[in-house]
């Protein structure tokens, strides 16, 4: 690869960061999880906010899911346990990312915005369908965009039918 | 011999002789148990509403369904606490259609009657239209026939004649009083962030789980898994014969209440420090650790900090003082269905670190997106599947601890809490001679 093209993979455009986005994507519904643990910083976070507060700060409210990358990695471990009985076997996952928009550009760091559709299907059940709008903060480190947060938020206002929240959202 | 009952028209056989304790797994699945359910329990006993803390200001509101019924928990402008019935009374239209809010009225969107926040009528438009048999003086929002608290804990009931709500309570009253006595002040708050979530099982499975230690090491392998990376120490005592590190108990607190009581392995907010936590945890856990000591003595000090419970409110309140403070109730939506409402309680006066770290610690286990919650959820989930074949098997054992005398302690791993509440169960349901 072309120092150019190197260079290029690595700034805020909107086919940079959709790749990295339809990468994730892809990952996730491979249930490729340490590949898709690659695409974060080492000082990441993951959060879901409750459905009844989704601007909420983790550290005041109550959410579904506040990882650090201590927790997150644990959660890794957990998810490909056979004794993760809530996704064993696996859900079988299709994201839909769609409507990208980078909201803000700040030297190597970017907030950028993506609309989900997440369809969860298991044996026997009719599938739910996780729908809402991913807030990420992307960092450029070296020639790759990293995610070093990101925060999946749920348009249901409660989660009801959809039970749990217990795969990668 | 393995002995299995025959020829009985009960759903719960309690046979102590026999040392056998058995729950006919139509209880599961029967719609027509399920309608008669409402009636005798629901309808007969204290439900919980909602925490004082939730409607702190005058005006203040939440809508909640509570025993199958819309309900506005509320505060009115003078400060007196309501539980109203969210019906217009003109044509039955809910007159607060919001989750949550701070209001001065009520106002019906269907023809425009408003109440005040004390449920009394406010305005009725083209009122001069009614004959003079309508007694406006009377067409307040109805409000549910008692309402009570206990340490700002609220709780209704459709029964009129119910026992006052500290009789009902009977030894639960105690292990809330733990609770709440983890704050200062003893004011505990629900913290904002609600779980709401559907389980597609039978209600009273909800209450089994919430208090069966018994399937721990199962069910939540990978959370103590999770723990042991931490640096938590998860291994049974040597030679102890227990499945989990310390030596629980199950106990009957009277009326269909039960909990469990176990010396924590598993760290707590208040005050106990363990390395999920982390190092910086460790000095502000010290100081919480002497602030307890020192309003409530060293021994009640140990009591509140040293051991964790989850409390079963019959029918269908949980509190877990676990990991964080829970609480949870549920409400069936059908035989093999409930809808779970879920928050955190925490002491008013936490520091943000400190609220944070509880914060973080309920995550590690509870809720829908915890490393134990899920995994209830879906063994719950299993069972209900299973209960499809009742008619071919269909005995639950309950026997656990069964052969121990009336002196031996009930372990938290047995099933003789878990009696209690079938015990209950049986007597609201059942007609024994
Ligand atoms: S139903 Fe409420 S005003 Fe008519
Ligand atoms: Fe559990």
């Amino acid at each position: 690869m072309s120092e150019a093209q190197t260079t290029n993979r690595a700034e805020f455009t909107r086919d940079n960061v959709e790749d990295l986005f339809f990468l994730e994507a892809e990952l996730l519904d491979a249930w490729k999880l340490d590949e898709w643990l690659a695409l974060l910083t080492p000082d990441a976070t993951y959060y879901v906010p409750p459905n009844d507060s989704p601007n909420a700060d983790p550290r005041h409210a109550l959410f579904t899911i506040a990882d650090d990358m201590l927790r997150l990695k644990e959660r890794i471990i957990r998810l490909k346990d056979p004794n993760c009985h809530a996704e064993y076997p696996h859900s079988r996952t299709r994201r839909m990312v769609s409507n990208v928009r980078i909201k803000d550009i700040d030297g190597d760091r970017a907030t950028a915005t993506a609309n989900f559709l997440v369809y969860r299907h298991r044996r026997s059940e009719p599938p739910r369908v996780f729908a809402g709008h991913y807030i990420y903060k992307l960092k450029r480190v070296g020639a790759d965009l990293k995610i070093f947060e990101r925060r999946a938020v749920l348009d249901a206002e409660e989660l009801g039918a959809l039970g749990a929240v217990s795969f990668i959202l | 011999m393995n002995y299995l009952p025959s020829d009985t028209a009960f759903h719960v056989v309690d046979d102590k002789e026999k040392q056998a304790f058995f729950v006919n797994r139509e209880v599961f699945v029967s719609q027509d148990i399920h309608d008669r359910e409402q009636r005798r329990i629901f309808d007969r006993s204290w439900i919980y509403l909602g925490h004082a803390s939730e409607i702190k200001n005058p005006g203040d509101y939440h809508t909640r369904p509570v025993a199958g019924r819309p309900v506005i928990f509320c505060r009115d402008r003078q400060g007196e606490v309501h539980a109203l019935l969210n019906s217009c009374r003109h044509r039955g239209a809910s007159v607060c259609r919001e989750r949550n809010g701070n209001t001065r009225q009520f106002y019906c969107m269907y023809h425009g009657w408003t109440y005040n926040t004390d449920g009394s009528i406010k305005q009725i438009p083209g009122e001069e239209a009614y004959p003079p048999s309508f007694d406006r003086a009377q067409m307040g929002l109805t409000p549910v026939p008692r309402l009570e608290s206990y340490r700002d804990f609220y709780f209704v009931s459709f029964d009129r004649d119910i026992v006052d709500l500290k009789t009902y309570l009977a030894g639960a009253a105690d292990y809330i009083d733990l609770v709440v006595d983890q704050s200062p002040s003893g004011r505990m708050e629900i913290i904002s962030g609600v779980q709401e979530y559907d389980v597609k099982g039978n209600w009273k499975l909800m209450v089994e789980n919430s208090v069966d230690d018994y399937h721990l090491l199962a069910t939540h392998s990978t959370w103590l898994n999770y723990m042991r990376n931490s640096g938590v120490n998860i291994q049974p005592p040597k030679g102890s014969g227990l499945l989990l590190p310390t030596k629980g108990f199950g106990k009957d607190l009277g009326n269909g209440h039960l909990t469990t009581d176990n010396p924590n392995f598993r760290g707590r907010p208040v005050a106990k420090w363990i390395s999920v936590y982390g190092e910086e945890a460790k000095a502000d856990i010290d100081t919480m650790r002497a602030e307890l000591v020192k309003r409530l003595g060293e021994g009640r000090a140990a009591r509140v900090a040293d051991t964790n419970r989850n409390l079963s409110i019959f029918p269908n309140l949980i509190i877990n003082d676990g990991s964080a403070v829970t609480v949870r109730f549920f409400y069936p939506i059908g035989p093999d269905r409930m809808r779970v409402t879920a928050w955190a309680l925490g002491p008013v006066e936490e520091t943000e670190a400190q609220r944070a770290r509880r914060l973080y610690a309920f995550l590690t286990f509870y809720g829908p997106g915890g490393f134990a919650t899920p995994d209830d959820v879906a063994a719950l989930e299993a069972a209900q599947q299973g209960y499809q074949a009742y008619r071919e098997v269909p005995w639950n054992d309950m026997s656990r601890g069964m052969a121990k005398g009336p002196d031996e302690e009930q372990l938290h791993t047995d099933e003789g809490h878990l009696r209690v509440f079938w015990r209950k169960w049986s007597s609201m349901m059942e007609k024994r001679g």
